[in-house]
């Protein structure tokens, strides 16, 4: 008995005992985890997962690629769809841009958001297209049932939406491709001016003025064309 | 068409600095003019992203790798190189 006690009352050489001892100050209380904080520990893990697989890939797991595209295809279609304004275009040159990126991918830094490289390819591959055809090819305005048009959307918008669709695409054949590209990156995919920027490879500031002079020249021609019948027909509400 | 000096930063409204943005809406909200023009400008952007929204569908994506691969094919053949060779460079 005597033995027992003496057993128990002997410190423990055990490296979890040094904290017990002076308790308040070794061990801080943690911060509530809040919802921003885990998004952008979602977002930082999907990239990290992202800049693994490119690291395999530059490794020789070129098998990887198809992992890679599947993630981004839809961005880079999308993309070169507002690019050029038309869905098999818009297949052939994100086509381009991945065999592109295929054979560059050894050169991208790691260090570097892969997104912003890749949409910048992107965007370089569309305007290229667009020089190589040197004007849109415009559709027949009979044909309004795109795969993309929602299913509420009245055969009349329909026919208002594609007719926006061409008239844009006419009208931005005025801009010049800096102008292009920032009206198409903010204001039909909706991207932040500091994601465009990069993108671009130019200060924000001259992102907001070729965007600033895009509208402008849009601007009359649009509402002219167009201004009056969107409240009439109630397709600018609701996106 | 708008008021002197507001109407220029109507089509920018989400470009401006906080301090202009706030300006222009505290006038916007006594002004009709400029307050309609707002509104008209915001419906045109949402209408120009719905006119120009992409979703395609399955038959879109069918056989898109087997495009990718055929370019790779093509460009290796036109540099007169395996695509092994030239991706191991």
């Amino acid at each position: 008995m005597v033995k027992r006690t003496t057993t128990v009352r002997r410190p423990r050489p055990s490296p979890r005992k040094k904290p017990s001892r002076v308790p308040k100050k070794s061990i801080p209380p943690q911060p509530p985890a809040t919802t921003a904080v885990v998004a952008e520990t979602a977002a930082e893990k999907d990239e990290t997962e992202i800049k693994e697989i490119i690291r395999q890939i530059q490794a020789g797991k070129s098998h990887l690629f198809k992992e890679l595209a599947d993630r981004y295809r839809s961005q880079v279609a999308g993309i070169a769809y507002k690019m050029v304004g038309d869905y098999d275009d818009a297949k052939d040159i994100s086509q381009m841009v991945f065999v592109k990126t295929f054979y560059n991918i050894k050169r991208f830094d790691l260090s570097k958001r892969f997104s912003t490289w890749l949409y910048r390819i992107a965007v370089n591959a569309s305007i290229d297209y667009i020089r190589k055809f040197k004007k849109h090819k415009f559709e027949e305005l009979e044909d309004v049932n795109e795969p993309g048009m929602a299913a509420s959307v009245t055969p009349e918008q329909a026919f208002r939406l594609k007719e926006l669709r061409e008239f844009v695409l006419q009208a931005a054949e005025k801009l010049n491709e800096k102008q292009h590209t920032a009206f198409v990156l903010k204001d039909l995919e909706g991207m932040d001016i500091d994601e465009i920027a990069q993108i671009m490879g130019m200060p924000q500031a001259t992102v907001r003025w070729y965007l600033h002079r895009a509208r402008k020249k849009l601007r009359s021609d649009l509402r002219r064309r167009f201004g009056p019948l969107l409240g009439r027909m109630g397709i600018g509400d609701g996106v | 068409m708008g008021c002197d000096g507001y109407d220029d930063l109507i089509d920018r409204v989400d470009l401006l600095e906080p301090t202009d943005r706030a300006r222009l809406i505290e006038h916007a909200k006594l002004c009709p003019e400029c307050r309609g023009e707002l509104l008209e400008s915001h419906h045109l952007r949402n209408t120009l992203r719905r006119a120009f929204s992409f979703a395609p569908d399955a038959k879109f994506w069918k056989g898109f790798y087997v495009g990718v691969r055929r370019l790779m094919h093509t460009r290796s053949d036109r540099a007169g190189k395996p695509a092994v060779r030239r991706s191991a460079r």
